[in-house]
């Protein structure tokens, strides 16, 4: 739309874009001291907190010091002897990066002897560096060139047919960046960007003297244990690890800063862009949740937006056996309407419903709940957050008063004592894995409950005090033995307790997790960890200072996923873990909006800020504003919808940017479902597993291509900027508005914005937010109100959202998903690092490289009952169906228990899952299945099914197979 | 040293109580990769934690944050072998021995051309030449002495004109040389002294950690200049190169290491310019 104009008229507001826009790098980390040293540079007086470098307090003052190995996202090295200063009173030339202010210094950085030593200095790197800065990719973007200019180097007496690295040969094995060792100056910013920054370790400088080289494992950077996040090139001054992308077009022209569409870490980014097209997408140093850190991902991973596969015409057919028509937008929008009309004067109101996903932005989500309550004149929205973390939603609303994470990200480097429970932070949420990697290494302690060895159990300075590996589905008794230990112990906060909590719930509690039947002793034989393991975990959560729980779908996918997300409430609130920084309970959301997806009301039983839709004075407002009447009642969660279609009541389906049949669990009870319907419409970018099944397709646009905001695990909502044309010609929440205008409700929004103006109207939490104030803080963190005008990163500081803290009492209950003879295994499912969700975008970039197939994990001892051995094929069934992936023979998993991940369709891994769900949300129990493993030598029934089926449907939109198939 | 060590512990002198007094006190050796450059302080803490023998900036001292982020006191083991005596006799025993603020004694290593080379351990405050004529007898060859490197591989050359510096920290500070650790090695009038400069060079490029920029490039870049001074190109240009090679890697060094590789290198040049200046005209004869 007219969102170039907009564009320019909020370009107004960019004077007043102070700290949050500040790009400049200080040199070296900012000092926490509330200390202040007041002193001299170069005539200028300076007041800076104490423990602060002399070159920071130098760039503090706009005095730039010449700097190579320095950069303000690492601590200081004092290699590259650049930044040398005078200090009056003190000998020798101190480098100002590792000296420290103090007060009353007087200090010189431009004196005619630094001019020397700094121009000597830098005769010396480029006597070892190649003379190609005009045709370098760095050109323009290097430090080396630049400082070289600044100290005024002008010959380089040397010659150059000294010892030199020039012919070292480059490393071009990452899809992503290259390695060109000849330009490298060995100020070792990439070895610490790793270690301090990643915190995974996998570079090092070989060799010594001059014949010191980064190194990247034996071989290469694809074959080492680098994961790609980039850290390294952000951090290299130089052309040495360079964007491929930027080698091949140059270096960008303009940046905008926006939000990455993957994890619900919610990074920020800068697009640097050449005109429509993203040369690379850089992380913000002052994105709120990211502090100018990525993976590979966000980093890297943005290729789909442009690839073959996006279908960018709107494409409609009768049946799902007919070949694709092409149509214009207004045929497809007037089709789609006119069904959806059909259907509903044929078989109801109800027949009709709609899907959000979480990777729709806010304003996306806001426009189709208001089109299924007030057109569809239902309330039959759900969102993928069903499928993840409804018990989350249900679960600390219950006991705290708010769906939502307690803490802000940074929280954590206050914590002492970290316990993770079903996560898996370094493949699922990289970014924040980072810092809290950051964090033990000072020292935090940590306790993961998780029956797989994830990473974070035994990394490179990182080794959890605790690991109790669990049995799959026995977190509510882990939980409950926990609290036994607590509460026996007196390990409780009573204090906290008696005054932030309701007492007589606690009371209630207390005595119930008091009873023998749910003490270590007794439950340590269900769980699978020692008894005195337990105890010492509880003892250091609740003793060992700030604790703090962060949490993933290892807790929420169960059937007893809310009763977890209440156990663990119920646990921070005893011990008063809650209410401050460091401490908290903190859901890890899976996707980029999971939480501003659930926050926009897109849940069948309640309006935007989680207000139920039986709750008349919420009714009545919304009434009032959309100017329709509304429903009370809740609607259809998606799995009734199912039920519903496959019953023959639920007839036609508004599925936006969500892929049901690869992502719901049994999957052939969904295909069902949906070949039950008359109108399934798919809004997407590429014709996903769930557009095989539709008979309307409207073609999505990606992040990079639209106005939004996405709302990440911290409560954050950030700014999504359109950076290039939608190749498909419309913004979603357009498409939409056009779909609700042609069922006769106008929706007249002229920019996302006054979507979120809308929304703030409507919802106290969201009541200051504006795309204007978001322009001017970067990023807020909800309720933002007029109490808390740039928002709250910490929750619940004086009371609870809901008044008194309510502990609920959580039976364990055995999942009915058990382990039988013909079913003698636990199948849990996951995901990993370089792929993200179903796949749909990662898979169409080079992140292949690192994960090619989906496998399945086994422990050494059941392969070897089974005769299997490493890249085998094997069968795996369970009583929902059965499906045939390769074989990873690992310890990582526990006897008894087999792990796999579902971001490629073609395995098949929810075919394999149950429709047992969470008693209170319906979320389904993916983590847990009840499954036999064989060796097989072909594809299951399924799968040769859907090879068939695929390729059909492909060819119906006039597509190849765009998936690899299992050879 | 182990089991010099392990006799220490089994008679009780060394342990967790030390002959009973409730004094732990325990001695442990580490071996090292062998760098020279492990020596230097922190390199050591950084090797002794395990990591690569690479220098630290300081501050932090060691004795604030050393070892394993801990205050860490670091004495060589000339220090630590004087302990004894001074807790023997006293420390007014030590401290009259010796000249100025230079006290005790020195344990001279006199090597290199001597005819009677090996360890002499004297009080402060005797002159080079009562070391090299009087201890090691003149040179092993029998002709004159005509330099001597004092305080190890980065200590200054001297020529005969130097030879009545006391043996005094401070007197050589005055001469632009270092006592070190006090090793002397004699050179006859048949040495090159751009030699010896380039050795400099080299011995630094060799055991350089590779941290700081002057001292890792530097060191090569010196030897390679000094190759082209030695075979006579551009004499003149490339001394001036070799004295701001110098100058930078004097004040840009990150440790001693290249710190004081000018030592031995300027010395040279300035005692002996006739060994560099004179290689461009051999070379045109």
């Amino acid at each position: 739309m007219d969102d170039i104009k907009y564009s320019n008229t909020h370009h107004q507001h960019e004077h007043s874009r102070t700290n949050y826009d500040d790009q400049l790098d200080y040199g070296t980390p900012v000092s926490q001291s509330e200390a202040k040293v007041t002193l001299t540079i170069d005539d200028r007086e300076i007041t800076v907190p104490e423990g602060t470098s002399i070159m920071r307090a130098s760039i503090m003052a706009g005095i730039n010091v010449p700097k190579l190995c320095a950069t303000d996202s690492l601590e200081p090295f004092g290699s590259c002897r650049l930044c040398v200063v005078e200090i009056e009173g003190r000998r020798g030339y101190p480098a100002s990066c590792t000296t420290p202010v103090a007060e009353g210094l007087v200090v010189h950085t431009q004196t005619s002897k630094l001019a020397d030593i700094r121009r000597g200095t830098m005769e010396l790197y480029i006597s070892d560096h190649p003379l190609d800065c005009l045709t370098c990719a760095a050109n323009g973007d290097c430090e080396l060139q630049d400082m070289a200019g600044a100290v005024g180097l002008r010959e380089v007496r040397y010659g150059y047919e000294g010892e030199n690295h020039l012919k070292a040969e480059k490393d071009e094995s990452n899809p992503y960046f290259t390695f060109d060792p000849s330009k490298c100056i060995v100020c070792s910013r990439c070895v610490r960007a790793c270690e301090e920054t990643q915190g995974t370790y996998a570079l090092t400088i070989s060799g010594r003297g001059f014949d010191s080289k980064v190194a990247a494992g034996i071989n290469n950077f694809l074959d080492s244990e680098c994961v790609s996040c980039g850290a390294c090139v952000q951090a290299c001054p130089t052309a040495t690890l360079m964007e491929k992308t930027v080698i091949e077009a140059g270096t960008p022209e303009h940046s905008v800063t926006t939000t990455c569409a993957y994890c619900g870490v919610g990074c920020s980014f800068n697009a640097e862009m050449k005109g429509e097209e993203v040369i690379r997408m850089v992380p913000n140093k002052n994105g709120g949740a990211n502090h100018g850190h990525s993976c590979v991902k966000g980093r890297f991973a943005w290729g789909y937006a442009t690839h073959k596969d996006r279908i960018t015409t709107p494409m409609i057919r009768k049946s799902i056996h007919d070949e694709w028509q092409q149509v214009s937008w207004d045929e497809a929008i007037n089709y789609a309407a006119s069904e959806i009309q059909r259907i509903q004067n044929k078989y109801g109101v109800d027949a009709v419903g709609g899907i959000t996903s979480s990777r729709c932005t806010n304003e996306e989500v806001y426009v189709v709940q208001k089109l299924v309550r007030a057109v569809f004149g239902s309330n039959n929205v759900d969102t993928c957050a069903r499928v993840c973390h409804s018990p989350t939603g249900y679960g600390l609303k219950q006991t705290i008063g708010e769906s939502a994470g307690t803490q802000t990200f940074d929280s954590v480097m206050k914590s002492d004592v970290i316990l993770i429970i079903g996560a898996n932070p370094t493949d699922a949420h990289p970014v924040f894995a980072s810092q809290m990697k950051r964090r033990i290494r000072e020292g935090a302690k940590l306790i993961i409950a998780d029956p797989r060895t994830i990473d974070l159990v035994a990394s490179p300075h990182v080794k959890a005090d605790y690991h109790l590996k669990l049995q799959p589905s026995t977190n509510v008794a882990l939980i409950s033995a926990l609290a036994h230990v607590i509460v026996t112990e007196g390990l409780v906060n009573e204090d906290f307790v008696k005054e932030r909590c309701e007492w007589d719930s606690f009371e209630a509690w207390r005595d119930f997790v008091a009873l023998k039947q749910n003490s270590p002793e007794v439950l340590s034989r269900t769980i699978g960890v020692p008894a005195e393991e337990l105890r010492a975990a509880a003892r250091l959560y609740a003793t060992g200072g700030n604790a703090a729980i962060y949490y993933g779908l290892g807790v929420t996918e169960h059937s007893q996923g809310s009763t977890m997300v209440m156990g663990i409430a119920n646990l921070a609130m005893a011990t008063g873990n809650i209410g401050r920084e460091g401490v908290g309970v903190n859901p890890l959301r899976g996707q980029n909006n999971v939480q501003g997806s659930c926050d926009m009301g897109s849940m069948p039983h309640e309006y935007p800020g989680y207000r139920h839709v039986a709750d008349d004075a919420t009714r009545l407002l919304f009434e009032a504003a959309w100017g329709k009447p509304l429903s009370n009642d809740p609607g259809l969660r998606i799995p009734n919808m199912l039920d519903n279609a496959i019953d023959g009541s639920f007839k036609a389906l508004y599925c936006v940017g969500e892929d049901i049949v690869q992502s719901d669990p049994n999957t052939q009870h969904v295909t069902h479902a949906l070949e039950s319907m008359e109108c399934v419409i798919v809004q997407d970018m590429f014709l996903n597993e769930t557009a095989m099944f539709a008979h309307v397709f409207f073609p999505g646009a990606s992040f990079l291509e639209k106005s939004g905001t996405f709302t990440n695990a911290e409560r954050r909502i950030s700014p999504v900027r359109r950076v290039m044309t939608p190749k498909n010609g419309m913004e979603d929440w357009e498409v939409t508005a056009a779909l609700s205008n042609a069922l006769g409700y106008p929706m007249q929004y002229k920019h996302a914005s006054e979507i979120m103006d809308e929304v703030a109207r409507l919802t106290p939490t969201f009541k200051g937010v504006s795309f204007k104030k978001l322009d001017e803080l970067g990023s807020i963190q909800w309720p933002c109100n007029d109490e808390q005008p740039e928002g709250t990163p910490t929750m619940h500081i004086d009371e609870f959202v809901r008044g008194k803290g309510k502990f609920f009492i959580t039976e364990y209950v055995p999942t009915s998903e058990k382990v039988t003879p013909k079913y003698p295994l636990l199948l849990t499912t996951g995901r990993i690092l370089s792929q993200y969700n179903v796949g749909a975008q990662s898979r169409r970039t080079q992140n292949v490289a690192w994960h090619a197939e989906d496998l399945v994990e086994i422990h050494p001892h059941d392969a070897e009952e089974r005769g299997i051995k490493e890249g085998d094929w094997v069968g795996i069934a369970s009583r929902a169906g059965e499906t045939v992936l390769r074989v990873k023979v690992t310890e990582r998993v526990q006897p008894g228990v087999i792990y796999t991940t579902f971001h490629h369709p073609e395995s098949g891994a929810n075919v394999i899952t149950t429709d047992n769900s969470d008693w209170a949300t319906n979320c389904p129990e993916f983590k847990v299945t009840a499954v036999q493993v064989t060796r097989v030598n072909q594809l299951s029934d399924w799968q040769q099914h859907y090879q068939t089926f695929s390729e059909a449907q492909l060819a119906f939109a006039g597509r190849d197979l765009e998936a690899a198939k299992i050879e | 040293m182990n089991s010099a060590i392990e006799s220490a512990v089994k008679s009780g002198y060394l342990g967790d109580s030390v002959l009973g007094s409730g004094k732990a006190f325990h001695l442990e050796v580490r071996r090292a990769a062998g760098a020279y450059v492990c020596g230097e302080e922190t390199s050591l803490l950084e090797s002794l934690e395990g990591k690569r023998g690479l220098v630290r900036f300081k501050p932090p001292l060691p004795a604030i944050e050393g070892l394993f982020g801990k205050p860490t006191v670091v004495n060589n083991v000339i220090s630590l072998a004087t302990v004894p005596i001074i807790l023997d006799k006293g420390a007014q025993y030590y401290a009259d021995y010796g000249m100025g603020r230079s006290r005790g004694t020195l344990p001279v290593q006199l090597a290199g051309n001597i005819k009677h080379g090996g360890l002499v351990e004297l009080a402060f405050g005797i002159t080079l030449r009562e070391l090299l004529y009087d201890f090691g007898g003149g040179s092993a060859t029998g002709r004159p002495i005509r330099a001597v490197q004092v305080g190890g591989p980065l200590g200054a050359f001297l020529p005969e004109s130097q030879f009545d510096t006391l043996l005094d920290y401070e007197e050589f500070s005055k001469i632009w040389a270092v006592l070190g650790h006090g090793g002397i090695v004699a050179f006859d009038d048949t040495v090159d002294m751009a030699k010896m400069a380039r050795y400099a060079f080299e011995f630094c490029a060799i055991e350089s950690c590779g941290k700081c920029t002057p001292c890792r490039i530097g060191s090569v870049r010196g030897a390679e200049v000094m190759d082209k001074i030695i075979a006579g190109k551009d004499t003149a240009k490339n001394i001036k190169l070799v004295r701001d090679l110098s100058d930078t890697m004097l004040n840009g060094s990150l440790c001693a290491l290249g710190g004081m590789t000018p030592y031995p290198v300027l010395s040279a040049m300035n005692h002996f310019p006739e060994d560099f200046e004179s290689k461009q005209a051999k070379a045109a004869a």
